[in-house]
């Protein structure tokens, strides 16, 4: 179950899942990243039977499958199942990966790569003339799981909402079944998209487009952005921070601490209601101490992360 | 012969000539050629990740160390790419250095030589020689001095050390390379993971033929696109008018010129898992043979963005990076990169020395890379701290460090110059704890003659021992000489109660004699005056001659004047400050030769 010091913190009336239609923003600093995060959110879903569809901007799937073996989830066999979804935005987002397409090995030849080296497991690529071409896992038999999807380039974000929105629409639709499924949306790394030449102004309407997307799924949406003090001089950047945050319900915060590198604290986490959160309380429909707004330290371990009050870190104690 | 042999892990033998397995998460690694930048990186780079390196003004550190990773390159049999803008990258590729004891490889295995030689280690062959020379006592003597002295306890503590050291080179193999130098092709197996450089060297015209290099001269590539532009631009009609800053458009896309040449040599060379030369053919079976003949391919861009690197538009370098990112995940290659960083931002974060500031720009471009570390070196800083750490040549920061298949970067669980806990006295207990990603060293730098080496940072003592010692008076305050300075205190007074001018020198032995001059008075028992006029001489003389002195700044005075208090208690009411100074001229002196 993710960081279980982690979880008395989190809202509780879905525990350990996030209330359906909320939108969670984490921010973070290069000193201290905020991806171990993410990973909490993701063994969270997982280990619960619910929905996740992972929007690697940074990350690979290697990375978060490694990660979740840690975790105690195995990713690999939530891809059979069909409940994870991991969405490629690294290898062909930008317009100077377009020429790749025409090297791309054919979907037939590609269960004959699948066992390479521990360094580069053959995380394959689809290629697609369109979009993004939905590519279903094989139905639960022993044959690998189809390679991850891929967001290619376009030069209009409305491209990658359409993307996304059609694998979302096709994840929740197999799982409507009986019981209906919570979905959560992890969009890796906002601030790769204000990188990558989007105007800030696009990239804050695919937040509001996809998090009224997934609200419709009975979802959640989740996004990291970078928010180091330094880079609030850019207008772009500083304006991405602050408007992914009004969008938000509910906010963490990851910075590394005022006093500097220490050895048994790694940073702080700063939980925070956002604008979304305050809307809902004003119309009553938040219970009473669902997310203590308060500051909280953390250490990353191994295979854990242990979060702490102030001052009460193992090396203090 | 003992019993016992090594087990060779059988998955070792499967790995790319010249990598090894990170021991904390099984990524494959390959050396830096820097045994210390290895360490910081938690062992070498991880295969697919991209090292950004924040060159220093004035000097080429920056790009020694990325002459060092094609170097090392080299010696593996890797394909080496070399971009480069500003020099020819046939240059860079043509001044790498030699491998240590290249030459007289055979006479030194023989004699079973380490060839790492260092400053201090020649002169402390020195030293031994002379030792030797002058007699078997001065040796005892000499070698009693080398052992530790500080306290007998401490003696058991392992050796302090600020470095990391290379692992010794194997000598077995280079003894068969130097027995049959007919065939120079060495097993994967034997290839070092971290070879032995030596900066006085160049590399030798055979090692330069057998390379396996790709040069791509972005300055070249500049102007061929320049004169025939290409369709290039029509593909790009879209995305210019889509909305982000759009310039000219007959200027050529520099950027994505590079990351196609690159992309190409990963296709041919079969270095990429994703994207197959020919997508036709049926993939190759990957086996472990055919690992072990694999190699790396090494990408060192030299002063990327600097002004010769012109840009589309200001996104063009994070586009590429994140390209060049996604593409090297899938590949067996890394990337070093160097930027001249201090190119960007305001002034007062140009010449700014602590790590934290650097321009938003650069800080999203590191963003865009796995790790970050930055170089500033003595010579180009504007604050003169060269003058106090001199045994250096810069300060190292480490900004980033890569964190890939786990919660946490490697390199706090082995780094030692990052965080003393992984090797430490703390054993493997207490690493569990691990560290911050920032480290809790401070990093320099030196070059020696030879060689390029990261180490934990530390003033050295201020003024330096020896130094001390000179300036200060001797510390034997005997009767006699307290007699000499009464006299001489005497006819100060008399002469000239405020003598805070002169030189430097002078003002120091002014107030060294002014001083004990208190004394004088205490045991005259003199008019009071001239005793304050002794007490604010003090404050009043220059900083440089209380330094001199060895006198404390501010706060030690109290501390002084109550040592003089306690101990002339039995002394009149009156003259306490002075009077004390009868009893406590013992406690006074010491602290003036401090």
């Amino acid at each position: 179950m993710g960081y279980p010091s982690l979880e008395s913190h989190l809202p509780s009336t879905h525990a350990p899942l996030l209330p359906p239609g909320t939108f969670l923003s984490i921010s973070d600093t290069q000193a201290s990243d905020g991806n171990f995060l993410l990973h909490h959110f993701i063994s969270n879903y997982i280990k619960a039977d619910q929905n996740v569809v992972l929007v690697g901007l940074a990350g690979i799937l290697v990375h978060y499958t490694i990660v979740g073996r840690k975790l105690g989830v195995n990713l690999a066999t939530a891809r059979t199942k069909g409940i994870f979804q991991f969405v490629d935005g690294l290898t062909q987002l930008t317009d100077y990966a377009a020429p790749n397409k025409e090297y791309i090995a054919k979907p037939a030849e590609l269960k004959l790569t699948s066992t390479t080296s521990t360094a580069t497991p053959p995380t394959l690529t689809v290629g697609s003339t369109g979009v993004t071409r939905i590519a279903r896992p094989a139905a639960a038999a022993a044959a690998p799981p189809a390679p991850p999807k891929v967001l290619s380039y376009s030069p209009k974000l409305v491209d990658l909402y359409r993307a996304l929105e059609e694998i979302i629409q096709d994840t929740a639709s197999k799982a409507s079944g009986p019981s209906k499924k919570q979905l959560v949306l992890i969009l890796d790394d906002l601030s790769v998209l204000l990188n990558c030449g989007w105007p800030c102004r696009d990239v804050l309407a695919l937040v509001r487009y996809l998090k009224l997307l997934v609200a419709k799924f009975n979802g959640t949406l989740i996004t990291l952005v970078h928010a180091d003090g330094l880079m609030a001089e850019e207008v772009s950047q500083d304006g991405l921070v602050k408007g992914v945050f009004y969008e938000a319900d509910y906010i963490i915060d990851v910075r590394g601490l005022d006093s500097g590198g220490s050895r048994d604290v790694h940073g702080q986490l700063s939980l925070l209601h956002g604008p979304g959160y305050l809307l809902r309380q004003r119309a009553g429909q938040v219970k009473e101490n669902e997310w203590p707004a308060l500051t909280l330290h953390y250490k990353i371990l191994d295979n854990n992360v242990e979060v702490f009050a102030k001052g009460y870190s193992s090396g203090v104690l | 012969m003992s019993s016992f042999k090594k087990r060779v892990p059988s998955a070792q033998a499967s790995l790319p000539a010249g990598c090894r397995l990170s021991a904390y998460n099984g990524q494959v690694l390959i050396s830096t050629g820097v045994p210390s930048l290895d360490d910081i990186l938690g062992g070498g780079l991880p295969v697919g990740t991209i090292l950004l390196i924040q060159e220093d003004r004035q000097t080429s550190y920056g790009q020694l160390l990325l002459k060092y990773f094609l170097r090392q390159g080299i010696v593996a049999g890797d394909k080496c790419v070399v971009v480069s803008g500003d020099e020819s990258p046939e240059a860079i590729v043509r001044s790498l250095m030699g491998i240590a004891g290249e030459e007289s490889l055979e006479s030194q295995v023989q004699q079973g030589v380490d060839n790492r030689d260092d400053e201090d280690e020649e002169r402390r062959q020195r030293r031994k020689k002379a030792a030797s020379a002058s007699g078997g006592a001065a040796e005892d003597e000499d070698s009693e001095q080398d052992r530790l002295t500080i306290a007998w306890r401490y003696s058991g503590l392992k050796k302090f050390e600020s470095g990391v050291e290379a692992r010794p080179p194997a000598i077995s193999s280079r003894v068969n390379k130097a027995g049959s130098t007919t065939e120079p092709a060495l097993t994967p197996s034997q290839i070092p993971f971290c070879e032995q450089f030596d900066l006085t060297t160049r590399i030798s015209a055979k090692a330069l033929e057998s390379a396996d290099t790709t040069l791509i001269d972005s300055g070249e590539l500049q102007k061929n696109v320049q004169a025939g532009d290409s369709d290039l631009e029509d593909s790009d009609d879209e995305f210019s008018s889509s909305g982000s800053a759009s310039v000219g458009r007959n200027q050529p896309d520099l950027y994505r010129n590079v990351l196609d040449k690159i992309r190409e040599t990963l296709i041919q060379g079969g270095f990429s898992t994703t994207l197959l030369k020919d997508p036709s053919a049926p993939a190759p079976a990957p086996g472990a043979a055919g690992l072990a003949e694999r190699h790396i391919c090494r990408i060192g861009i030299n002063s990327i963005a600097s002004p010769s690197w012109r840009s589309k538009t200001p996104h063009d370098l994070y586009k590429f990076l994140h390209a060049l990112r996604g593409l090297l995940r899938f590949s067996f290659g890394a990337a070093v990169i160097t930027i001249p960083a201090h190119l960007y931002g305001t002034i007062d974060q140009r010449h700014a020395t602590d790590g934290s500031t650097t321009s938003p720009y650069i800080h999203r471009l590191e963003q865009l890379c796995d790790a970050s570390v930055r170089i500033e070196s003595f010579a180009g800083a504007q604050t003169n701290a060269s003058s106090a750490a001199s045994a250096y040549h810069g300060l190292f920061h480490v900004h980033k460090v890569p964190v890939l298949n786990a919660l946490i970067p490697s390199s706090t669980k082995l780094s030692v110059l990052l965080d003393g806990a992984a090797k430490g006295s703390g054993g493997p207990g207490q690493s569990g704890s691990g560290g911050s990603s920032k480290g809790v060293n401070n990093l320099g730098f030196k070059v020696r003659r030879k060689r390029f080496a990261i180490e934990t940072f530390h003033l050295p003592p201020e003024g330096g021992v020896g130094q001390r010692r000179t300036s200060a008076e001797p510390s034997s305050s005997s009767s006699s000489s307290l007699s000499e300075r009464k006299k001489s205190s005497g006819t100060k007074t008399s002469s000239n109660p405020g003598p805070a001018t002169g030189s430097f020198k002078k003002a120091g032995s002014e107030e060294e004699g002014s001083r004990p001059r208190s004394l004088g008075m205490s045991s005259t028992s003199n008019n009071r005056s001239t005793g304050q006029v002794d007490v604010h001489s003090v404050p009043g003389a220059s900083g440089i001659a209380r330094k001199m002195m060895g006198l404390p700044p501010k706060g030690i005075q109290g501390a002084v004047a109550s040592g003089c208090s306690t101990g002339g208690s039995g002394d009149g009411h009156k003259h306490n400050h002075a009077g004390g100074a009868g009893g406590g001229a013992g406690v006074n002196s010491s602290l003036l030769d401090f």
